[in-house]
């Protein structure tokens, strides 16, 4: 301990020490001289013995450093102090190499700083690696979505029951308005169970969280925990907030606490606050759906999520809750596949597992192609250099130094730019990733977007990888050269060009992938907005009423809805509006189990259904192929129209008319519709539509030229039965924009990718070729005045360096082919070998490269044999 | 010149310490010092003899200290430190065992 203290004593005052040692030796010359002196010779004489005896003190000093200091540690400094002067020396290298390092390593970075925040963040709770997520797994597949929450008596059972957790949390996200208000921006809520913020361990900025007696069905109480940045926004932070009532849906809640500024949720949405279950009572007094929601143990759902003991696992926790989950559902005559338990980050989640993989995977690999390109560039920057200080190197070398310690020196030099290239890429990091999602997607995500540790240790990986890449094969192959042939400057060309060339290619066949992507994106989206969604988007809006809160009750509404649509079915002008509740293209769809009536109920699978008046097809255009359309008369009937996937799918080779299948009740065909793709523009699913429910609120699909028409009808209505009601309309094609809004997003992401490996390609086939012609200035001048001809001259630069551009095409293409196969999801039915795309690459291509050689061409052809020759 | 014989590794440091419990000594002193104790038979090399006073130095058993010397110049000077104390003591009891043994393993018959 005192040793080391000593040592860095040592180290801060190293100057000094030295001074003293080299006066303490001349002392030592002074005794001995007067010794020697002393004894009777001459003081030349003696000064010439004394110098002799004592010997080296210049290694003397070196040794008696070497005591305090480690030479290999001293060493390093010495190679790094060199390094920097090295970099500083030639800034426009060190820039251009930073400049692309950061940058690519920085979108490396930005991506792993959003994959990590979105994927891989646990919860921002007290030990979240002890909470776990628990989910149903559904009997019945629909689709997609193999799993689900349980019913609130269900968690209270395996609360109750499991000795597996030290508590189990159950949660669900609604809307409510704050205030008194019926319009305007909705919030998110939150109700949870009481114990939510005792189990998940979250702090409170103020007050307390909820307690069980707030947690009693039959006593529910008004009671209301902000979230932080909520009560900073909304309640300028007001330190009293505590114990103020609030109203929210026009229901007044007394708030009791406010959750620390870390908690964030457990969704990456934003909930505005927390509220315990039986307050939903409260607010949505007389509300069917909530009292089923509380009390029916077969009402679906809320997310449920535990918190582990210490020594249980998450199988035996899976095990013990599949047995409650079993004997729970057994007792209510229900079934179920069993229970999954998993860590709570978002990667977790098995829905969400698939499409996250696939969209980061398709990013990683464009960023990754990125760095890659840029590291082949840089590498062959450094070998550019590294044959210009071929002199130095050998002069070191020659003079003593190892290969080893020149490979050192270099390596350290690579390894200081890719950590200067990594801190700016964790400086972009910082900022790119949340510039994007608000820009781009209008998300202000809940969670922080912002390298954290993780991230910081990533950035640092890659480039410690980075350097690998670029910095250590250069330097081995710039310390292999012989130093006497180096000194005498007759470079040996041919190796080194070996490694450029396969640099060169390799990048050339990185940008063909990624221009082969990008293009293919933009045709994409072409693609998608040329589709035909197989109706009217142009000249079609949407009307939707907007009705105070209270009004949602269903008691409240179902009357108000029966008198709308009873004036509407008067008034010829509104009978000619469709009426839906699922606006198109608006991202929302309903499915319903489907199966035929002589099959047994376990073959139920899902089917997509719609809602929607018989003018509905009219006004969008959607064309009736076979049997006719809804009439008054088939209300509950049980009347169905189909769509022709579902008719081909169902019934292929037969007439639907007529034919009929169970989905709740029985159903008959009586009409098929066109294909629509009202629901999404990928794909058209099997949907049946039936009549418009007379006491379901719908939103009018009208056209434009009547617009003002009906909306005036509509406004009297609203007038008489309900004055506090408003019309909202929204133009069809502005669903349209939106939905293709993502997709433009990912071709520009693509497509800026692309430009940056097409010009990183670019400036690495410019610098080969300028290569080539400054290391053969010489043997060009003398082939020129040896009388070759232009085209001659021509020939020979482009002959040492074709062949990797031609190679790398050759591969890049093949590769690209392989890769586009990824994106066919993104493609709305392109083929992932559109020969446009390719014969736009290579145009790109061809045309960038020709610019590229262009350059150094004309240079060579500008040589002057006299000057060449005489310039070494 | 006579080469010096050939030290034990180690020695060296025990053997400055030594010179030191006599009081301070700059580093010349101590060159003399041991050659004619020793009738000089130990003539330690200035080359040796500083790195091993800065490894000293390092471990904490001398300290030095600027002084003039006896001619009126500035000399470096060391003195022991406690540390160096135990350390010459307990060095000095390992080198007796080592002797001992060394003696005995010659002389056996």
């Amino acid at each position: 301990m005192f040793a080391l203290f000593r040592q860095l004593k040592y180290w801060l005052r190293r100057s000094q020490q030295q001074a003293e040692l080299t006066e303490e030796l001349d002392f030592h010359r002074q005794m001995k001289i007067q010794e020697l002196e002393a004894s009777g010779l001459a003081p030349e004489e003696a000064a010439r013995i004394a110098a002799r005896e004592i010997g080296n003190t210049t290694l003397m000093r070196e040794q008696a450093r070497a005591v305090w200091v480690p030479v290999m540690m001293e060493s390093v400094w010495q190679d790094l102090v060199y390094a920097i002067r090295m970099l500083v020396r030639q800034p426009i290298f060190t820039v251009a190499a930073l400049g692309a390092l950061a940058l690519s390593i920085g979108l490396n970075t930005s991506l792993f700083t959003l994959f990590n925040a979105v994927a891989l963040r646990p919860w921002p709770i007290k030990e979240p690696r002890q909470v776990v997520d628990v989910q149903n797994v559904l009997a019945q597949s629909y689709g997609e979505h193999s799993t689900a929450g349980f019913s609130l008596a269900e968690y209270r059972f395996l609360k109750e029951e499991s000795k597996s957790f030290s508590g189990l949390v159950a949660m669900r996200e609604e809307e409510v308005r704050f205030g008194d208000e019926t319009e305007g921006r909705k919030s998110r809520v939150q109700f949870v169970s009481g114990n939510f913020f005792q189990v998940l361990g979250v702090p409170m900025a103020l007050g307390r969280g909820f307690v069980d007696e707030e947690d009693r069905l039959d006593n529910p109480k008004a009671v209301a925990v902000l979230n932080y940045s909520t009560w900073r926004s909304r309640f300028g932070g007001d330190p009293g907030i505590v114990g103020r009532v609030i109203k929210v849906d026009t229901v007044p809640l007394t708030i009791v606490g406010v959750a620390s500024a870390g908690f964030t949720g457990t969704t990456p949405s934003t909930h505005d606050l927390y509220i315990p279950f039986p307050a939903l009572t409260l607010l949505r007094p007389g509300d069917q759906w909530a009292s089923g929601f509380l009390r029916n143990p077969r009402h679906c759902c809320s997310h449920v999520a535990g918190r582990l003991l210490p020594d249980i696992s998450k199988e035996e926790a899976k095990a013990e809750l599949e047995v409650l989950n079993k004997q729970f559902r057994a007792t209510h005559g229900d079934k179920t596949a069993g229970v999954l338990v998993s860590a709570t980050g978002m990667i977790a989640k098995p829905g969400a597992k698939r499409q996250i993989h696939l969209m980061f995977t398709l990013m990683f690999l464009g960023v990754g192609m990125i760095l890659l390109l840029t590291c082949a560039n840089v590498g062959n920057l450094l070998l550019a250099r590294s044959a210009a200080r071929q002199r130095e190197l050998a002069i070191r070398r020659s003079i003593g130094a190892s290969r080893r310690r020149v490979v050192r020196q270099l390596v350290t030099e690579s390894l200081l730019l890719a950590f200067g290239a990594g801190g700016l890429g964790i400086a972009l990091a910082v900022w790119l990733p949340g510039f994007l999602l608000r820009r781009a997607f209008d998300e202000i995500p809940s969670f922080p977007v912002v390298p954290d540790l993780t991230v910081v240790l990533f950035a640092g990986g890659l480039s410690v990888i980075s350097c690998l890449l670029f910095g250590v094969l250069p330097a081995l192959h710039g310390t292999r050269a012989r130093e006497a042939s180096v000194i005498s400057s007759a470079v040996s060309v041919s190796q080194r060009f070996r490694l450029r060339n396969l640099l060169l290619g390799i990048q050339v066949s990185l940008s063909v992938v990624m221009l082969v992507a990008a293009i293919l994106m933009f045709r994409g989206v072409q693609q998608a907005a040329a589709i035909d969604p197989g109706f009217r988007v142009r000249g079609v809006s949407s009307l939707s009423i907007d009705l105070p809160a209270e009004m949602y009750r269903e008691e409240n509404l179902k009357p108000f809805c029966e008198q709308l649509r009873l004036a509407v079915d008067n008034s010829p002008l509104l009978r000619e509006a469709g009426l839906t509740w699922l606006v198109p293209l608006s991202d929302s769809r309903a499915s319903r189990g489907f199966r035929l009536p002589d099959e047994h109920e376990d073959k139920t699978r899902p089917v997509w259904f719609h809602e929607v008046s018989a003018s509905y097809f009219s006004v969008l255009g959607v064309r009736l192929v076979a049997g006719r359309s809804f009439e008054p008369a088939d209300r509950d009937k049980g009347s169905v129209i189909i769509n022709e996937a579902m008719a081909s799918r169902v019934w292929p080779g037969e007439s639907p008319v007529g034919k009929t299948f169970v989905s709740g009740t029985p159903r008959q065909v009586v009409g098929v519709v066109a294909d629509a793709r009202t629901t999404g523009l990928e794909q058209v699913d099997p949907t049946y539509y039936e009549p418009f429910p007379p006491s379901a609120l719908p939103t009018f699909l009208v056209d434009d030229a009547r617009l003002p028409a009906v909306k005036a009808a509509l406004g009297d209505i609203l007038r008489q039965h309900q004055p506090r009601g408003s019309i909202r309309v929204t133009p069809l094609s502005a669903n349209l924009e939106r939905s293709l809004k993502g997709l433009r997003i990912g071709a520009a992401i693509a497509g800026a990718l692309a430009m940056l490996a097409l010009g990183l390609a670019a400036v690495g086939t410019f610098g080969v070729f300028s290569f080539v012609v400054q290391q053969q200035t010489r043997e060009l001048g003398l082939r020129v005045a040896l009388g070759a001809r232009p085209f001659q001259v021509v020939q020979f630069v482009l002959r040492s360096s074709c062949l990797p551009l031609v190679v790398g095409c050759a591969i890049g293409l093949p590769g690209s082919f392989a890769a586009a196969q990824l994106l066919t999801g993104q493609l709305y039915g392109l083929s992932p070998a559109d020969p446009l795309t390719y014969a736009a690459v290579l145009i790109v291509l061809g045309s960038t490269g020709s610019a590229a050689v262009f350059l150094p061409v004309r240079r060579a052809l500008s040589i002057d044999p006299t000057v060449a020759l005489r310039c070494e | 010149m006579r080469d010096a014989p050939e030290l034990l590794p180690g020695t060296l440091e025990m053997l400055i310490l030594k010179s030191l419990t006599r009081g301070p000594m700059h580093g010349y002193g101590i060159a003399q010092h041991l050659k004619q104790i020793s009738d000089d038979v130990l003539q330690v090399g200035e080359s040796s003899l500083y790195p091993a006073l800065q490894r000293l130095l390092k471990k904490g058993h001398v300290q030095a200290e600027w002084a003039a010397s006896d001619n009126n110049r500035r000399a470096r000077y060391y003195t022991l430190t406690r540390a160096g104390q135990k350390q010459l003591e307990s060095e000095k009891q390992e080198f007796d065992r080592l002797i001992l043994a060394i003696h005995r393993v010659m002389h056996a018959s």
